[in-house]
């Protein structure tokens, strides 16, 4: 193409997008640039009204009320959540038999390992940041009594960076139909060169290595700048925009695991970051930070892990944060131990920066250092076991009620407990090179992200359901979600345990030719722990339908505490805000309709909910 | 200020992060006295380093934090916390609730939610809300 076409086109395109600027200006009628000119009028300071935020799509295009911020996280983290969910359904389909048979026709053990990569990087990257950050976002300001994040905008870049993100992790699948030479990557999350550095489009170690892998190394440093400034922004707004009475010593439990979270995150993922620049110049730019004859490719599993082992608690503290903040609302009693939790929180985020080399016991490690490593590795268990029997004491001799929520919080700790404790065992040196590299080790970190991780997602989703919609969602369906869950995951990742001891190897789109263990003992686990796999999506898909269908058509609440919490002294300051817009959309109009929706009394909510009614 | 809110309440409290600092404190006794692989300037100075600095940030962390949430409860129970009415904790406080009752229980302990909720007459309610759960099941539309 001559120099002057590509000038004209140039101009032709900033034509189009200024065009396209003018548009969403006029359209939206965005009038204020205040940090609540998305509505988000909080409590009794209803300087800003709902007015202001527009309507339809341009709402949520161009939002920084951080509620609407949360609601976009949420739907964002179910859609990779679906994705990922789905590429563990075909990996578990594929292992129900030694060979490949169930993907052969789908590109066979190639296909088997781009799903394996992006199961990983999803969930860990696109479904778990981003659903914690769902509930930080919304609930966070609420918490502490604070007008809105402090960075308001930062917040919505934040967001809107994880949708391309998520576009270039998963671009090799999109693009594998077009294009020859690009192909999903088959890396593995762990990205470890230097297979990562070399392997081509069909999976040889040789030739042109593959862009697709190159897009997913975008897209996961474009996924850690989101996390990074999201995390900025929670610890600028709990040390500074709390409210007046809220100090130290009564800020919730959520509020203090999310701001050692987001600390973590600041020490954490620029180390991710930078391993990922490395590993990019040295596929583009034949640098050797990662070679074998240059930096070696222990140099990226150092830097790597030291990034990935806090990761894991970035995953799993807001989540201990959620069972501790929900267990006592559903047992009548206050936390046992509140202070305990908070110091052990602060103490695994200390400890968690001291473990990283035990993802590395068996790569030749000197032994003095793995002996070191295996000491902050087993003391770290102690502030995870003190929380745990802080749940467990918090419901001692409490007044039990079994709701969702409640459930998902009990099933936690279950759950927790089985992939606790085969961690401690794995920070031992002697029984990781034993089990290092078997599904035991997936056995054991499954327990953690979906039996734990997932659980208190479901058990916050639940018990916030009622704020966010103005509904209460289908209770039969969500006990059905929830024991389908308990029972799948159960069996599911019992069964790779046992995998584990019977030394099946991690990662294998096939083991018929393995000899560790007997081939029908294999066999067997695996195809039991694909029907856990089938009973946990039955489980999600009624979940899938729960959610949207309450939202749409649920019964309205009748009123402000759904969850009895005034009765028991558990009315905190989320449900005193929701009750608070409740009476504000009252006289603001509503008082034809004694249900209101929730979400800020949005008009156009309220109108769904009139039509939702007017059906019934 | 710092030395007076590490009294034996805040002591207590900190006994948590005591332990694995203890364990830390163990291996590092361990590596000094038993050392099977032998010497090496780096690595026998990475081994101690690991350990060592973790323990420290630890402390440092520990120590920061107590100050912060002691010194902030004395706050608290100057003004919100003696002006509690009987039988619950001021809306919005939730934290409170939670935070305090530990250190408060020897004073007020009728004042706690915890209580309230083991009372008897509490215990009728308990099904409520999902005790309805099979009522309300079959709102499916």
């Amino acid at each position: 193409m001559a120099i002057g076409d590509q000038i004209i086109l140039t101009v032709l395109m900033g034509v189009f997008l200024l065009g396209v600027v003018a548009w969403l200006s006029r359209v939206g009628a965005l009038r204020s640039t205040s940090s609540l000119s998305g509505g988000g009028a909080v409590g009794e300071e209803s300087g800003y009204t709902h007015e202001e935020k527009p309507g339809g799509i341009i709402r949520w295009l161009t939002t920084v009320d951080h509620k609407d911020i949360g609601i976009l996280y949420g739907v964002y983290a179910v859609v990779a959540f679906a994705w990922g969910g789905l590429a563990a359904f075909l990996i578990r389909a594929e292992l129900t038999t030694p060979g490949v048979d169930v993907l052969s026709g789908l590109g066979g053990a190639n296909t088997y390992n781009a799903l394996l990569t992006s199961h990983g990087i999803t969930m860990l990257f696109l479904f778990g940041t981003p659903i914690i950050a769902a509930f930080g976002n919304y609930f966070i300001p609420l918490l502490i009594d604070a007008d809105d994040m402090a960075f308001p905008r930062i917040n919505a870049i934040a967001f809107w960076m994880l949708p391309p993100a998520a576009l270039l992790i998963w671009a090799g699948f999109f693009l594998n139909p077009f294009m020859e030479g690009i192909a999903a990557a088959k890396t593995s999350w762990v990205m470890y060169p230097p297979i990562s550095a070399q392997q081509t489009a069909a999976g040889a170690t040789s030739g042109v290595p593959n862009p697709g892998t190159d897009l997913m190394l975008l897209g996961l440093h474009l996924s850690g700048v989101s996390a990074t400034m999201g995390a900025i922004n929670f610890i600028a707004t709990i040390f500074t925009e709390r409210g007046d009475d809220v100090g130290w010593a009564n800020l919730d439990i959520f509020s203090w695991t999310m701001l050692t979270q987001s600390s973590l995150i600041l020490f954490a993922f620029p180390l991710l970051g930078s391993a990922l620049i490395m590993l990019l110049l040295d596929r583009n730019f034949a640098t050797t930070f990662f070679t074998v004859e240059g930096g070696s490719p222990i140099l990226y599993q150092h830097l790597f892990w030291f990034f990935g082992h806090p990761e894991v608690y970035i995953l799993v503290l807001p989540p201990m944060g959620i069972v501790s903040y929900l267990l006592p609302r559903f047992s009548g009693r206050k936390l046992f131990g509140f202070k305990f939790v908070v110091y052990s929180t602060l103490a695994i985020g200390v400890l968690s920066f001291g473990v990283w080399a035990h993802h590395m016991f068996t790569s030749g490690i000197d032994p003095r250092i793995r002996a070191s490593f295996m000491a902050v590795s087993l003391a770290i268990a102690i502030p995870s076991a003190v929380k745990t029997f802080n749940w467990i004491t918090t419901m001692w001799n409490g007044r039990l009620r079994l709701t969702t929520p409640m459930l998902f919080c009990i099933g936690f700790i279950s759950n927790f407990i089985l992939g606790g404790v085969t961690g401690v065992f794995l920070a031992a040196v002697p029984v990781d090179l034993v089990l290092h590299d078997t599904y035991y080790v997936v056995g054991h970190f499954h327990y953690i992200v979906m039996g734990a991780i997932g659980f208190a997602a479901f058990a916050a989703i639940y018990y916030w359901f009622p704020i966010v919609t103005g509904r209460m969602y289908q209770r039969t369906l969500a006990k059905w979600h929830f024991w389908l869950s308990m029972i799948g995951t159960n069996i599911t990742f019992f069964a790779m345990i046992l995998l584990g001891y019977g030394g099946m190897p991690r990662r294998y789109a096939s083991y018929n030719a393995i000899s560790v263990g007997p081939l029908q003992y294999l066999t067997n686990l695996h195809v039991i722990a694909s029907i856990g796999a089938v009973i946990l999506l039955i489980g999600q898909v009624i979940w899938l339908w729960n959610m949207a269908n309450s939202y749409l058509e649920g019964r309205p609440l009748e009123g402000a505490d759904p969850w009895n919490l005034k009765e028991d002294g558990m009315w905190t300051r989320e449900w005193e805000w929701y009750e608070s817009q409740r009476e504000t959309a009252l006289t603001d109009g509503g008082e034809e309709d004694e249900e209101i929706v929730a979400d800020g009394g949005e008009p156009s909510e309220m109108s769904a909910a009139d039509e939702a009614e007017s059906d019934e | 200020m710092a030395s007076s809110v590490f009294d034996r309440e805040t002591m207590l409290d900190l006994l948590v992060n005591v332990i694995p600092l203890a364990i830390l404190l163990f291996f590092i006794g361990v590596f000094a006295v038993a050392n099977p692989f032998g010497g090496n300037p780096v690595y026998t100075y990475l081994q101690f380093a690991i350990v060592g600095l973790t323990f420290v940030l630890l402390l440092i962390l520990t120590y920061f934090s107590a100050r912060a949430v002691a010194t902030d409860e004395r706050r608290i129970e100057g003004t919100i916390w003696e002006e509690l009415p009987p039988g619950g904790v001021p809306t919005g406080a939730e934290g409170a609730g939670e935070a305090l009752p530990d250190d408060e229980s020897d004073t007020s302990e009728t004042e706690l939610p915890a209580d309230e909720a083991e009372s008897t007459e509490g215990a009728e309610s308990a099904a409520s809300p999902e005790g309805a759960d099979g009522d309300d099941a079959d709102d499916e539309a």
